[in-house]
């Protein structure tokens, strides 16, 4: 059987402090075998170590001079000398010669591989003997030794162990404090607790504090602040009956943390997971707010969109709509029934009258000639009336700086148009105010002047001539010519004053029975006039007018159709009118007698016909009069002929509907 | 040269005023006939029978403006659109007093004057002047 010496490093004992332990076993072995010394050695490479030693101060020795390494060599059970000097090979021994020791007996320290680590020996400086007990003693305490020793070892295991337990424990408190999660484990029934110590940096708890098991069993917690009662409603979850086996979560809110708390009742033990989720739940706070702001700003942007003035919409490069406000659809955009899948394109509901100028304009913007366009178009709306829109037309560019839509706006502008066109019609009576102002001094300038002119010249004749007939003669022409010159001033001034009489006197008048009425008086009137009258004005439209007004007007317009009566067929007028905005209504007069030649007279027809001295009633100043009294009721006189195929007048009111 | 003066106005009056007036200022002697015409169209139909004739004549017309039918206007238009081989040259006597019928009047090249009513002895000399100043040159 081999020996093997090494393997003490293994047991990491030599050079280590002395041990109670050993020394308890030599002091006894010093006792109980009456020797002067005792000593536990273990041999290294060259020498011979004492872990424990009574009697003798060495602390090492030489392994080659010593008697153990004899032993050990032989590897002997164990050598007893009660006497070295009479040893012939033991007499020659340092330990004989130089220290004295007369008395040896020692065990070897085998381990269980039955390596040998060292000896347990007693010495004395007398010869000695041991009885058989004492050296069975000798051997248990070898046997002690060595129980200690592996002992020795197994704790020195154990305790690199633990130094590895303890850094794992450092990381993974360390990852548990930055990872914000803590932890409780409860066993019930055992009435074990461990407590994760991240849970003090997640709580701000003192870094010793930990929980014990009869803290929370009592649920009087030695805790300070508000996280007390996180921890009785995870007590409270641990007794109530519905607990077994389930789960419970819940947020709780400390004075700077939100904590999200898991817990987890299996049979008698409950786990508890904290975690501290403040990041994300401010985060998340964060995200909804901004959540809550974009949705805010998107409605914001929708209500602007579809709102109910502006159109809005965009279409593609060749004019198909790929998208468009709620405002368009419903006032230009098709029907259902009539979209047919394809996506319709913008010049849909343009006016054809207006598609070619619309889409040179909108090609222009669309092709990058014009950045931008404006056009006034008139459109078809769903309600199948003509609306007025100006249009808007800006390019679009992609992220590629590339032209790839057209944005349109339109604004719904048939009021202001309609406005434009009134404003137009005020802007035509002013004119023809400033006309008739002209023709008034036309009139003074003309009329009077001449029959002025011709009584100055009679009275200069009277004083050239001597003759007395002729001067009587003379003097009667002054007369007439005087008498002229009055009736022309007061026609002027009925003229001119009865536009300032008709706003006192309006009234409802029924315009049907009051057209009746002027072709009554026309047949009393003009006995042999041959004419059908049609006339077509609704029973019940009521116009709110001066009676006499109307009446002159249309005696005026009827006497005018009377002179132009057509050699090839009897006069027919007819008469229609209709209320063409709110507040214009419109009359139509028509005849089919030989008409105007609007050429020739047009600009003429409704000035005072020259001369005024010859002017009967409804002759010559006819029509001036129709022009100046519609004007009078705040409307105006259009009238188109063509020769020879009768003439048309159209006369508008003001007249508000209801 | 032989010279025809037509007095064409709608107004017998101041027909009759110009006769006498002319007759008192002696143009007589430097016209060969003196003809009065209540209506436009009667001195136009004179023009266009003269014409016919081939008489060699030169025609002072004393023309009204305001006149029912033809206006003086019309008439003036009438002539100077005719292109007439006679000589025709025309002095407006009218009661207008407004400069637009007197610009106007000076538009047309036949025009030679323009006279306001009524007329007088002085006024008469002044149409001679122009009648004479006219052939002279």
């Amino acid at each position: 059987m081999s020996v093997q010496l090494s393997g003490i490093e293994s047991y990491h004992i030599l050079d280590t402090e002395p041990s109670e332990q050993f020394d308890k076993l030599t002091q006894l072995a010093v006792k109980i075998c009456n020797a002067d010394a005792a000593f536990v050695s273990l041999v290294d490479k060259d020498r011979q170590w004492f872990k424990s030693k009574v009697g003798f101060d060495h602390s090492e020795a030489p392994y080659s001079k010593t008697i153990c390494q004899n032993m050990i060599k032989e590897n002997l059970s164990h050598l007893y000398i009660p006497d070295l000097s009479l040893d012939e090979t033991f007499k020659e021994y340092l330990a004989c010669v130089e220290f004295g020791v007369r008395f040896y007996a020692g065990f070897p320290l085998k381990s269980a591989d039955n390596s040998i680590l060292g000896s347990f020996c007693v010495i004395g400086y007398e010869p000695q003997l041991l009885d058989e007990v004492q050296l069975e003693f000798l051997k248990t305490m070898a046997d002690q030794t060595m129980i200690l020793i592996e002992s020795h070892k197994l704790n020195y295991e154990l305790s690199l162990q633990a130094a590895q337990l303890e850094k794992r424990r450092i990381v993974t408190d360390t990852a548990a404090v930055i990872g914000k999660l803590g932890g409780l484990y409860l066993d019930l029934s055992g009435k074990d607790i461990f407590w994760t110590p991240s849970n003090n940096v997640l709580f701000n708890l003192r870094m010793d504090y930990a929980m014990t098991f009869e803290e929370f069993e009592s649920g009087t917690f030695t805790i300070d602040n508000s996280a007390v009662s996180l921890f009785e409603k995870i007590r409270d979850f641990s007794i109530s009956l519905t607990a077994l086996d389930s789960k419970y979560s819940f947020d709780y809110e400390t004075e700077d943390r939100r904590i999200e708390v898991h817990c987890e009742l299996f049979g008698r033990e409950l786990y508890v997971v904290f975690q501290d989720v403040t990041v994300e739940y401010r985060l998340r706070q964060q995200l909804q707010m901004s959540e809550m702001e974009a949705v805010r700003t998107a409605n914001n942007y929708k209500s602007l969109v579809n709102n109910s003035t502006f159109y809005i919409c965009k279409t593609e490069l060749d004019g198909r709509l790929s998208f468009y406000n709620d405002f368009y659809a419903t006032e230009l955009g098709m029907s259902p029934l009539e979209t047919s899948g394809d996506a319709i394109d913008f010049f849909h509901s343009v006016k054809p009258g207006y598609l070619d100028y619309v889409k040179e304009a909108f090609f222009k913007v669309a092709s990058g000639i014009e950045p931008k366009c404006r056009v006034l178009v008139k459109e078809t709306n769903h309600k199948q009336e003509e609306v007025a829109n100006l249009w808007d037309f800006i390019g679009l560019k992609n992220s590629e700086n590339e032209l790839s839509e057209v944005l349109c706006l339109g604004y719904d502008v048939t009021e202001l148009e309609e406005n434009r066109v009134q404003v137009q019609l005020l802007a035509d009576y002013t004119a023809f105010q400033n006309k008739k102002l002209l023709e008034y001094n036309s009139i003074v300038s003309h009329d009077i002047r001449s029959h002025v002119a011709n009584a100055v010249g009679l009275i200069s004749l009277m004083d050239l001539i001597s003759d007395k007939d002729e001067q009587q003669n003379y003097f009667r022409l002054l007369k007439k010519e005087i008498k002229k010159t009055d009736r022309t001033i007061i026609a002027l001034n009925r003229l001119t004053s009865k536009t300032s009489v008709f706003e006192s006197g309006k009234e409802p008048v029924s315009l049907y029975h009051l057209i009746e009425q002027v072709f009554e008086l026309l047949r009393k009137t003009k006995p042999h006039a041959r004419f059908t009258a049609v006339n077509n004005t609704p029973l019940d439209l009521i116009i709110f007018s001066i009676r006499e007004y109307l009446e002159n007007v249309f005696l005026n317009v009827f006497a005018n159709s009377l002179k132009l009566v057509s050699p090839e067929r009897e006069l027919q007028i007819e008469i229609a009118a209709v209320q063409i905005t709110n507040s214009m209504l419109q009359i139509k007069i028509e005849d089919n007698g030989i008409g105007i030649d609007m050429q020739q007279y047009g600009d003429e027809i409704f000035k005072i016909q020259r001369p005024l001295k010859d002017t009967q009633y409804g002759n010559g100043i006819g029509l001036y009069l129709v022009k100046k009294q519609i004007e009078a009721l705040g409307g105006r006189v259009d009238i188109q002929s063509e020769d020879g195929k009768g003439t048309n007048i159209a006369l508008e009111f003001l007249n508000y509907e209801d | 040269m032989r010279i025809k003066l037509l007095i064409i106005d709608d107004d017998l009056v101041s027909l009759l005023i110009a006769k006498k007036y002319l007759t008192v200022s002696g143009f007589e002697e430097i016209v060969e006939e003196l003809l009065i015409f209540n209506k436009p169209i009667d001195g136009l139909n004179l023009l266009f029978a003269a014409e016919k004739t081939h008489e060699v004549c030169q025609y002072w017309i004393l023309l009204d403006i305001n006149m029912p039918k033809i206006s003086g206007w019309d008439f003036l238009n009438k002539v100077e659109s005719l292109n007439l081989e006679n000589d025709v040259k025309v002095i407006m006597v009218t009661s207008s007093i407004s400069e637009e019928d007197k610009n106007r009047a000076a538009s047309f090249s036949s025009v030679f004057g323009y006279i306001s009513k009524p007329l007088d002895k002085r006024k008469c000399t002044k149409i001679k002047q122009i009648i004479l100043k006219s052939d002279n040159s």
